[in-house]
């Protein structure tokens, strides 16, 4: 049994909904990130793109389960902190 | 060891799906108007009402008149508070929001909602144009945009948890019997308006250069759900991080356009208040701003000449175009359109396998809130006469369940104004907005003839 890499355990990717309402401008104003119909989905900070949680690369970081990352490993990219 | 990480990452993710509803604001929509539906129906089957607690400000001439309403249902009013305190609280509280944050910032909104709802009731407000839905709006964008919004204000500002609590709360004023007869043509006019404003938008968008993924989440934000469809699309193609915002910038610009533009038009062409609302639901981006806009117009009824139809038929027509026909279909929406660019489009170095199973991940589950609520007043009215549901049920069990809503509609208006920045919405760039406002044209002059045209016999009965 091999782990699937994908973006909901890649340290490059953050979809907490704080902070993508804090990174996307306008999102909080008519939409929101806790709404049902953004899923999973996040910004990935290594390509700059907003993507499905089940996404993958060959840039891939494991860095621990979908929405259990761990705070104190510092955020991928500051400007979301 | 690889083993057990495996299991780990294998058993967070099957915890996280299963958890993840209740961090959704759809959820806690669906909790709250639910739960309040059931205790309007509970007291009332013991003999007791609602109607005490959603204490809502009546008709005024004079200033001193108000001023007496508000200090003889001070009591009222602070239960009232304390009961919205108590349940959005704990949504807050569940979405990840210090309690001790939020409470402080909504006893502001409460009171700023009830000063707008005491000058909708001045009976010179429709004479003056102070049509509370627009009145919040422009407070608050007067606010936001030139002293700023405190931000110890902004986790009270939750646009989306209002409208969605609000619109469950809808569903207790239809009857499914309504929905049903309705549904089917909301669907066909917004199938037909939806096809149109993505194929307009993508095409010109490409057409101009811009990259299709850009260009399909633009479309997708004009054509089916506003900044929810824009961050669906953006997710499920793997949109730059930019072009989502570009996105979020121009559905915000234009919907704020259009809040104020659609009910003036309307107003302008006298139409009944359920062809408004239909129009409106067609045509406006957002569900929080259309139903500004078809709040604003229900309010002309009976008070500007030549306005047929009732001012619930405006909000209920909005509803059914808008959550019906389309807001229920961005997860097939997005399903397609990450199908699509798996295998049409140019790589982008990251993989995304399209599947299925977001249809129903994305789907907006305060839709089905909307629904049950619905539901559940058209089993409890069953075998009361027409006659008797306006004297028992509506006074009872309706009536103080509407007023809910408009105090949940009243918080969702004056967040959209204190919330909105214009500035950040004006960095989109010249192509994308050409785009988009092309696709707003179609958009509204299709909407336009469907329900004025085509299906008006239709939508004017729904307001009779």
């Amino acid at each position: 049994m091999s782990a699937r890499a994908c973006c909901g355990n890649c340290r490059h990717f953050s979809n907490d909904p704080v902070q993508l309402e804090c990174a996307l401008p306008g999102l909080g104003a008519l939409g929101s990130a806790h709404g049902a119909v953004r899923d999973q989905d996040g910004i990935c900070g290594k390509h700059e793109r907003y993507l499905r949680a089940s996404s993958v690369c060959a840039g891939h970081e494991f860095t621990g389960p979908l929405g259990r990352r761990p705070r104190d490993e510092g955020h991928p990219f500051p400007q979301l902190s | 060891m690889s083993e057990l990480i495996d299991r780990a990452i294998n058993t967070s993710k099957a915890e996280t799906a299963r958890a993840a509803l209740p961090r959704t604001e759809d959820f806690w929509a669906i909790l709250i108007g639910l739960g309040l539906i059931l205790l309007a129906v509970a007291l009332f089957a013991g003999g007791s009402s609602l109607k005490w607690l959603a204490v809502a400000p009546q008709k005024w001439s004079h200033a001193p008149e108000a001023l007496r309403q508000l200090r003889d249902h001070a009591t009222q009013y602070l239960a009232l508070w304390v009961l919205w305190a108590l349940v959005l609280g704990a949504g807050a509280a569940a979405l990840g929001y210090r309690l001790g944050r939020f409470l402080p910032a909504f006893a502001l909104l409460y009171l700023a909602s009830l000063a707008l709802y005491l000058l909708g009731q001045w009976d010179q407000a429709a004479h003056y144009n102070l049509e509370p839905p627009l009145v919040a709006l422009a407070i608050g964008l007067l606010i936001s945009n030139t002293v700023g919004t405190p931000q110890w204000a902004q986790p009270a500002l939750r646009v989306e948890f209002y409208v969605k609590t609000g619109i469950v709360l809808l569903g207790a004023s239809l009857p499914l019997t309504l929905i049903a007869w309705a549904g089917p043509v909301a669907i066909v006019q917004a199938a037909i308006v939806s096809l149109l404003t993505f194929g307009t938008i993508y095409f010109v968008g490409v057409r101009l250069g811009l990259d299709r993924r850009l260009a399909a989440t633009l479309g997708t934000g004009g054509a089916v759900c506003g900044v929810s469809g824009a961050i669906a699309a953006g997710g499920a193609v793997g949109a730059k991080k930019e072009q989502v915002s570009i996105a979020i910038s121009l559905v915000i610009l234009w919907a704020i356009v259009t809040i104020f533009v659609l009910p003036l038009a309307a107003r302008a062409l006298q139409l009944p208040t359920g062809v408004a609302g239909a129009w409106i639901g067609t045509s406006e981006f957002a569900d929080a701003a259309g139903l500004a806009a078809a709040q604003t117009y229900g309010g002309y009824a009976g008070s500007v000449a030549g306005i047929t139809g009732t001012p619930e038929a405006a909000v209920n027509a909005f509803t059914l175009m808008k959550a019906i026909g389309r807001d229920v279909w961005i997860g097939v929406w997005a399903f397609v359109l990450s199908l699509i660019a798996a295998t049409r489009w140019e790589a982008t170095g990251v993989q995304s396998r399209g599947k299925a199973a977001q249809i129903w991940r994305r789907f907006p589950k305060f839709v089905l809130g909307f629904l049950l609520a619905s539901a559940i007043l058209t089993l409890i009215s069953h075998g009361y006469s027409y006659a008797e549901y306006k004297k028992i049920l509506q006074p009872a069990v309706v009536g103080p369940l509407q007023v809910l809503r408009v105090w949940a509609f009243t918080f969702t208006f004056l967040s959209i104004g204190l919330t909105t920045r214009l500035r950040e919405l004006l960095s989109a760039g010249s192509r994308p907005f050409y785009a988009f406002t092309a696709g707003v044209a179609v958009n509204i002059v299709v909407g336009f003839v469907l329900s004025t045209q085509v299906f008006s016999g239709f939508w004017t009965s729904l307001g009779q």
